[in-house]
């Protein structure tokens, strides 16, 4: 019989080697056993995701792999989730996510949202073509700290400078950081229409996330 | 060879047709997505903006994915046509999907523009999409890159129905009239897909496709975009330097090289959207790759 580490580093190596279907067998070998499913997700799966993002940045994956890796984890997740226990559950913080308005380019958006959660951050992802005033009624559902946006089309750009003037106009500009990303887009454009961070790729992503949070955190209090 | 090169830039994503151009023909949109008549009308103002003979349709990437059912959006607001969502959500449904229909819908009317523009003397270009971009609309992505790492029967089934329809759509477009046949798929450049992926798709799929192509008896020019020549590049394709006679715009370079082609020739490594000047166009070599 396989020992708790065993299984650990197995649902680690399922993620990371995009064993998309032995995750969900290992996974549910692994709760047979009477392991914690929340151990399971951390140690397991989530240390799988991180190893995929190490051998992304390195050159060794790109994003089809990363992609593939991120679907293992959820598969894994999904077998898992049900079997949390309440003193598991803990506070994350939340972050809304999506393409703005009038473009559908997700993968950007999908594997900053993939290195946010290996991250620990609740991500609420809103999809992609998402009109401004449906990033802005998110975040106050949720208390969202951060909102990331991004699209790879020229001619959406000016969605983003629509949140950040929803986010002035509710007063929450400040509270609620933003982060933008994407093709065209630029540190020298996020400072134009006054968005907090840019980033130029996932890992970068991740991150800065961490930095706003902080920074978001200080200014609700 | 592979590890040489140097990923081609796009600069598509600042759009073709930008919001001025889109303000200046209002009078033609939304009937320019789905009406031949003003489809090529559009398509010729297109062209007249960038000082070229080449008009391109259509005006959108998700045409292909509409022939198999795709929801589409935008057809009257700023931003163009879209899909609405993922078509689809499992890989075993591609091969359920309808087959694509030439006698009706935009397609046909698709079809139909290629011939006006040719009665108005204008070179018509027909803009394909390739495999991984259809599949973006179709599907979560993720679902078909794994799908294609494991070689699922269900998706090798659905890119040989969509090879076919291509052909077609292709054979159609070149009886037509039209002379340059444009392929791209963003999804595969280099950067997103990397050097060993980028050549497993190259040589399984796109190279035997373009050698079906170039067993059609039709004269003109595939014209394959930068980001797409790139994998061909890593897949050791190889491709001869045309010196031109004298500089000129790109396309105009290869509007010249279709209007005098006797059989279907392969040109690419660059963009017919740029409006830059060169002395050399770039020819894929297609007789040594495997079908």
């Amino acid at each position: 019989m396989k020992s708790k580490t065993e299984f650990l580093t197995e649902l680690s190596r399922c993620v990371a080697e995009m064993e998309d279907d032995l995750v969900v067998e290992v996974a549910h070998a692994y709760l047979q056993q009477g392991f914690s499913a929340y151990e399971g997700i951390m140690q397991g799966l989530v240390t799988g995701m991180e190893i995929a993002g190490e051998l992304f940045e390195q050159g060794e994956y790109y994003v089809p792999e990363l992609l593939i890796c991120s679907d293992a984890m959820y598969r894994g997740l999904d077998v898992f989730k049900p079997h949390m226990l309440p003193e598991d559950m803990q506070e994350n913080i939340n972050i809304v996510i999506g393409v703005v308005e009038g473009d559908t380019h997700d993968i950007g958006k999908n594997l900053v949202k993939i290195m946010l959660e290996t991250a620990g951050f609740n991500v609420h992802d809103l999809g992609r073509d998402v009109p401004a005033e449906d990033f802005v009624r998110k975040a106050q559902e949720v208390d969202a700290r951060i909102i990331c946006m991004s699209t790879l089309m020229t001619t959406t750009m000016d969605n983003m400078q629509k949140v950040i003037d929803l986010l002035k106009a509710e007063n929450l500009y400040g509270k609620v950081k933003t982060m933008i990303g994407g093709a065209p887009i630029s540190q020298s454009f996020a400072d134009l229409i006054g968005a907090d961070a840019y980033s130029a790729n996932a890992i970068g992503a991740a991150r800065k996330a961490k930095e706003l949070a902080a920074l978001a955190d200080e200014a609700v209090q | 060879m592979a590890g040489m090169i140097k990923p081609f830039k796009c600069n598509l994503h600042k759009n073709v047709l930008s919001a001025e151009f889109c303000g200046q023909h209002k009078d033609l949109f939304p009937a320019a997505y789905f009406d031949a008549a003003p489809m090529a009308g559009l398509s010729i103002e297109l062209a007249r903006r960038l000082d070229s003979s080449l008009a391109m349709l259509p005006f959108d990437y998700v045409s292909e994915a509409e022939a198999y059912g795709a929801e589409l959006i935008g057809f009257d607001d700023d931003f163009g046509l879209r899909a609405k969502g993922k078509h689809l959500n499992a890989v075993n449904e591609l091969t359920a999907l309808p087959p694509m229909d030439f006698t009706r819908g935009r397609l046909a009317e698709i079809i139909k523009a290629v011939g006006l523009i040719k009665d108005a003397g204008y070179v018509p270009c027909l803009n394909i999409t390739g495999y991984f971009a259809l599949i973006d609309i179709l599907l979560p992505i993720e679902k078909g890159f794994s799908a294609w790492r494991k070689r699922q029967p269900a998706l090798l089934e659905f890119f040989a129905i969509y090879e076919r329809d291509l052909l077609e759509y292709i054979t159609l477009a070149l009886n037509a009239g039209a002379q340059v046949i444009s392929y791209s798929d963003p999804l595969t450049s280099l950067e997103l897909l990397g050097i060993k992926n980028g050549q497993q798709i190259a040589a399984e799929l796109i190279l035997p496709f373009f050698k079906k192509i170039s067993c059609l008896e039709n004269n003109g020019v595939i014209h394959v975009c930068g980001i797409s020549s790139d994998i061909l590049t890593a897949a050791d394709a190889a491709w001869q330097e045309i010196k031109l006679e004298q500089e000129e715009y790109y396309s105009t370079a290869v509007v010249r090289q279709a209007l005098q082609a006797t059989e279907i020739k392969f040109l690419g490594r660059g963009c017919l959207h740029h409006k830059r000047k060169t002395n050399t166009i770039m020819q894929l070599l297609i007789e040594d790759i495997k079908e």
